[in-house]
């Protein structure tokens, strides 16, 4: 049985707090209870938005199933257009770097890709872009290695740091000297006469010979080694470019 | 209790989320003709639950719950113990001037669906409750 005195009391207890709510006074008690009435109602009105639309879904499921299909397509390709984005960006910029290298009008770049590197440099574009063997390899001004085989898409591409590597080389102050390279990534300037001078952070250049262009940059010197009995003494190069970070590349195709 | 309990707040969700119409004072009057424990204690508290998720000026919902019910418990001879025509009667008018008064909806589309919903609730619970139906609500 409903009380009467109760059913009063509720009403009197309402109107309370319909005033006290009125002049809100109510509020720090409503605000906290707010939190918790936002976190019923967003999954709840979610859900409505889910079966209000569930008709129009089951009825058109089968032009959904194609959009869901053209949408995959349309990501797929958009992936691969950010990648080629990317790609092109990177060209670009190394373009523009190799545009500004002081080298002779004669002289014609082959812009190759990076696809592996082990011991050596392997590349993409080989004797139908016109890379033959021996050509040499640069990163802007800086020397990469020389091309030593080809195949008709790729190439393969010693680097400075080989064990096999060998290039004459000069520098800034004139100095002669022989490019080798040694296993563990080190770069040698050997057969440096003891009369000639060397210093560290000098930078060392090609020379020009061996069909090989000249000022292409090799590196900079970080150590010297002078033993006063040998007949040369060597320095050790910290080259400037790291080929394991390098992407993209240019072939000198012809001089 | 816990059971009509938990009816009217769904009622309360789905009033204050999905749709814009009294589906919590339906089912309070629809509880209170056939069952009556504690439904004042209910009513009180689903109108303050209501009247937060509604943003309404807290107790609005509530006195107005409570007034049905006192109402309905003052004239329960002619509403719970009479004919079906009362109790649709009482439900039909407390519903369409709910509906007026809180969604400012008085059209005959509205009417209409109050009119079918009540009437089929009722019968449905008439048949779900026959027993509940004979320990009438008083005041």
């Amino acid at each position: 049985m409903v009380k009467l005195k109760r059913i009063y009391i509720l009403i009197i207890v309402s109107i309370v707090i319909l005033i006290l709510d009125n002049f809100h006074i109510l509020n720090f008690i409503k605000s906290p209870i707010d939190n918790l009435i936002i976190s019923i109602k967003k999954p709840i009105f979610a859900s409505k938005t889910f079966l209000m639309d569930s008709p129009k879904i089951i009825s058109s499921y089968s032009q959904i199933e194609k959009l869901i299909q053209e949408n995959e397509n349309l990501v797929k390709n958009l992936t691969e257009l950010q990648f080629m984005k990317n790609k092109l960006q990177e060209e670009n910029a190394k373009l523009r770097i190799q545009l500004e290298a002081p080298f002779p009008s004669s002289f014609k770049f082959v812009p190759a890709q990076v696809i592996s590197l082990a011991r050596f440099l392997e590349i993409e574009g080989g004797i139908n872009q016109g890379i033959k063997k021996g050509q040499i390899v640069v990163d802007g001004i800086t020397l990469i290695g020389r091309v030593i085989e080809t195949t008709p898409k790729r190439s393969k591409v010693m680097l400075l740091e080989d064990p096999d590597f060998r290039i004459f080389a000069v520098t800034n102050r004139g100095t002669r000297g022989e490019i080798a390279g040694q296993s563990g990534g080190i770069v040698l300037l050997t057969k440096v006469l003891q009369k000639d001078p060397l210093f560290l952070n000098d930078e060392v250049i090609t020379t020009g010979e061996e069909f090989v262009p000249s000022n292409l940059i090799i590196g900079k010197i970080s150590f010297i080694n002078q033993e006063e009995t040998a007949s040369y003494k060597q320095a050790k190069i910290a080259p400037l470019v790291n080929s394991a970070n390098a992407k993209i590349v240019f072939v000198i195709t012809s001089l | 209790m816990k059971g009509l309990a938990l009816i009217l707040f769904l009622c309360v969700l789905v009033e204050s989320i999905w749709i814009s119409f009294p589906i919590t004072l339906l089912f309070i009057v629809l509880i209170s003709i056939f069952r009556n424990d504690y439904i004042d204690l209910l009513a009180f508290l689903a109108g303050v639950i209501l009247d937060l998720m509604t943003l309404r000026t807290l107790g609005v919902d509530s006195i107005f719950f409570l007034l049905l019910i006192y109402i309905g418990g003052r004239y329960r001879e002619k509403i719970y113990e009479g004919a079906f025509i009362y109790r649709f009667l009482f439900l039909l008018i407390t519903l369409v001037i709910y509906n007026w008064l809180f969604y400012k909806s008085f059209n005959p589309f509205s009417v209409l669906i109050i009119i079918i919903l009540s009437t089929v609730l009722l019968l449905c619970f008439e048949k779900i409750f026959p027993e509940k139906n004979k320990r009438r609500l008083a005041v």
